[in-house]
């Protein structure tokens, strides 16, 4: 099968005062169409800014390595005018945030908003484009939605709003959604019922998507691939149940065994991970998680480790002294 | 049985928060809220964001006007405290924040950040430098690569390490933490988690831990009070309202925790879609009934009161136990 999305060695820099900030390092990644990837990191591990990179919106100083490639559907999004890449982005490729009020404008109705983007992507008249909000907003589960349609973005809830995003986003029916941590801002017991409403979408549409967070729990239960992100490199990639069950990069294990769980024992102290990630610039000739890595050696301070096969199961991951499998 | 007991370190009667919105408009964000908290006792209050928990650990630290009912810390009545009376009685409560780079002056030194209490409630020079060097070593942050500082030199959780030292620095009894470890990442977070477990052990200390994430309130938390709408609809021990929580609204907030193991299905939330009510409206009597799958008539009429169901186990609810709690275990097919 060919994949819907193909990224490869997209090492993005920054120009600072200190060198060039290493944001993004030889990152590669596929997705298939329909499949679900996890992007888990912290923050600053370069999650948002590698979605970023695939919509085509990196900042105008990022510096990207001239052998980056970013497939998706056999055309290579690093090399298109900005014209080709606003017909891809928003239609192909669309994105729901963590904040619905960034991709939300305040003073337009729920009803402008929705039918622009399908007027403008998909050529529809201005009737049916309302037809098709009517429909999109029952969809992800929006009650009244006639009523709702001449409201504005202050006059919805969060969950409102971010149900409203997704309509937007499915809107032309694109086939990769990137979701940047959808439910950080609501409640949890919104988080649940809109991270179903987003399977749903996705096995109805047979859309690929890219849920980007910090919450392993979100990312077990919703994903079928996990990739982990630390200081801008990928540093393990796996299905996610073998993720769970047997990380071999000790920061993966680390990051699994410092989540408090509903399930967890009370009164316990957590493993917690000392220190703090750094930022790196150029390219060290190092592991960038060493600093912190209770099997470091001294190889992993000398010597930058590959994303290597694991054996089976196409589990890949970047470490020196890895736990046992 | 008037004298044995001795008063619990916090206690809440009939606590009422409100919120004037002009025209004589009132929100009242807390309604009769009433618990204790007894010494070296860690009480979590959970809930959903505008469910009225900020408001109470506000209403706690008298940082709010309190519209009706008493705020007692060791027994005595904080309102009726006179000014200077209230400032000495602060050393024993204290309070830690959200964002811990906003709760820090980003133009003092951590030295002048950290002696700052002590200086204002008269502590003499020598015997502030030994305060702070022992409550930095409490945090785990060593004292002469933390003292000449600025804020915006350390990360998140370094800083909410620095404003727990200047919660501690005054030996409260109390310290009120609202979202204290939500903002920082996960790993950072354990660390921050684990200096909290160690202030209790060490130091006896008791806690108001306000929190939306209930993982990590089953990792703290000895009690747990549930909020809903400015009410408190349980509350009880940990070990009970984890394992049979009795309100719906309870169940459903636990039944919709994500949990890291890829062989616990997804989470199915067994209430009404929608989210909590205006709390300019809130509904007739019970106030969980518009998403309550168990709601009936009496539960429109007439609202629940909290009563015991169990040896510290208190519910708000005409139907406790109505809505089953499905067991999450790992399903292997």
């Amino acid at each position: 099968m060919t994949a819907l999305l193909d990224i490869r060695a997209l090492s993005v820099r920054f120009p600072t005062a200190q060198g060039e900030l290493s944001a993004l390092d030889s990152v590669a990644l596929e997705l298939q169409p329909g499949a679900t990837l996890g992007l888990v990191g912290e923050s600053g591990s370069g999650k948002s800014l590698l979605c970023r990179a695939i919509l085509g919106l990196l900042p105008r100083a990022a510096f990207v390595a001239p052998e980056a490639r970013i497939r998706f559907g056999g055309e290579d999004l690093l090399r298109l005018d900005s014209a080709a890449m606003r017909a891809i982005r928003g239609r192909r490729i669309a994105m729901v945030f963590q904040d619905p009020m960034t991709s939300l404008n305040p003073v337009r109705t729920i009803a402008a908003q929705l039918i622009e983007g399908m007027r403008v992507h998909l050529g529809l008249a201005s009737a049916d484009a309302r037809q098709r909000a009517l429909e999109l907003l029952d969809q992800v589960g929006i009650t009244a939605p006639e009523q709702r349609l001449g409201q504005y973005p202050h006059e919805l809830s969060g969950g409102m709003r971010q149900r409203v995003a997704i309509a937007m986003a499915i809107a032309c029916r694109p086939e990769l959604l990137i979701a940047d941590e959808p439910t950080t801002a609501l409640d949890v017991t919104v988080q649940a019922e809109v991270l179903q409403l987003l399977r749903r979408l996705q096995s109805q549409h047979r859309m690929a998507m890219i849920l980007v967070t910090h919450d392993l729990g979100l990312a077990a239960g919703y994903t079928d691939e996990i990739a982990v992100m630390y200081a801008g490199q990928i540093v393990e990639r796996a299905a996610t149940r073998v993720l769970f069950k047997t990380p071999r990069m000790p920061y993966t294990r680390a990051l699994i065994a410092s989540v408090p769980r509903l399930d967890g024992e009370p009164q316990r102290r957590l493993v917690a991970i000392p220190g703090r990630a750094a930022t790196f610039y150029g390219d060290p000739p190092q592991c960038r998680f060493a600093p912190r890595c209770e099997r470091r050696e001294a190889r992993c301070l000398q010597e930058k480790p590959a994303l290597v096969p694991a054996g089976s199961d196409r589990h890949l991951y970047r470490c020196w002294n890895p736990e046992a499998a | 049985m008037t004298s044995a007991a001795p008063a619990p370190l916090l206690e809440l009667r009939d606590v009422s928060v409100e919120y004037p919105l002009g025209r004589r408009r009132v929100l009242r964000a807390v309604d009769r809220v009433s618990f204790a908290l007894h010494h070296g006792e860690v009480l979590a209050l959970v809930g959903e964001s505008g469910c009225g928990k900020s408001s109470v650990a506000r209403a706690v630290m008298q940082l709010e006007p309190i519209a009706d009912g008493r705020v007692l810390l060791e027994g005595r009545d904080l309102a009726r405290l006179a000014p200077a009376e209230l400032k000495l009685a602060r050393r024993r409560f204290q309070m830690i924040f959200q964002d811990p780079l906003a709760s820090l002056n980003p133009r003092r030194r951590v030295r002048d950040i950290l002696e700052a209490p002590l200086r204002i409630h008269g502590v003499p020079a020598a015997e502030r430098r030994r305060r702070v060097a022992r409550v930095l070593e409490l945090v785990h942050l060593d004292p002469h690569a933390v003292l000449d500082r600025y804020p915006h030199m350390f990360s998140g959780g370094q800083c909410q390490r620095l404003s727990i030292a200047r919660a501690i620095v005054l030996e409260p009894a109390l310290l009120v933490c609202d979202e204290a470890v939500s903002a920082l990442d996960v790993s950072v977070r354990a660390q921050v988690l684990n200096v909290l477990h160690d202030l209790r052990e060490e130091l006896g200390l008791g806690m108001l831990f306000i929190s939306h994430d209930l993982a990590v309130v089953r990792n703290v938390a000895h009690r747990v009070a549930v909020m809903y709408l400015g009410r408190i609809c349980e509350i009880g021990s940990s070990a009970r309202i984890f394992s049979a929580p009795a309100h719906p609204y309870t169940v459903a907030l636990m039944s919709a925790v994500p949990i890291a193991d890829p062989d616990v299905p997804p989470p199915v939330v067994p209430v009404r879609a929608g989210e909590m009510p205006s709390p300019l409206a809130p509904p007739s009597g019970c106030r969980f009934r518009t998403r309550c799958p168990s709601a009936d008539r009496r539960c429109a009429e007439e609202a629940p009161a909290l009563r015991a169901i169990a040896t510290d186990h208190s519910v708000a609810c005409h139907y406790p136990g109505s809505v089953p709690l499905a067991q999450r275990t790992p399903d292997p097919s």
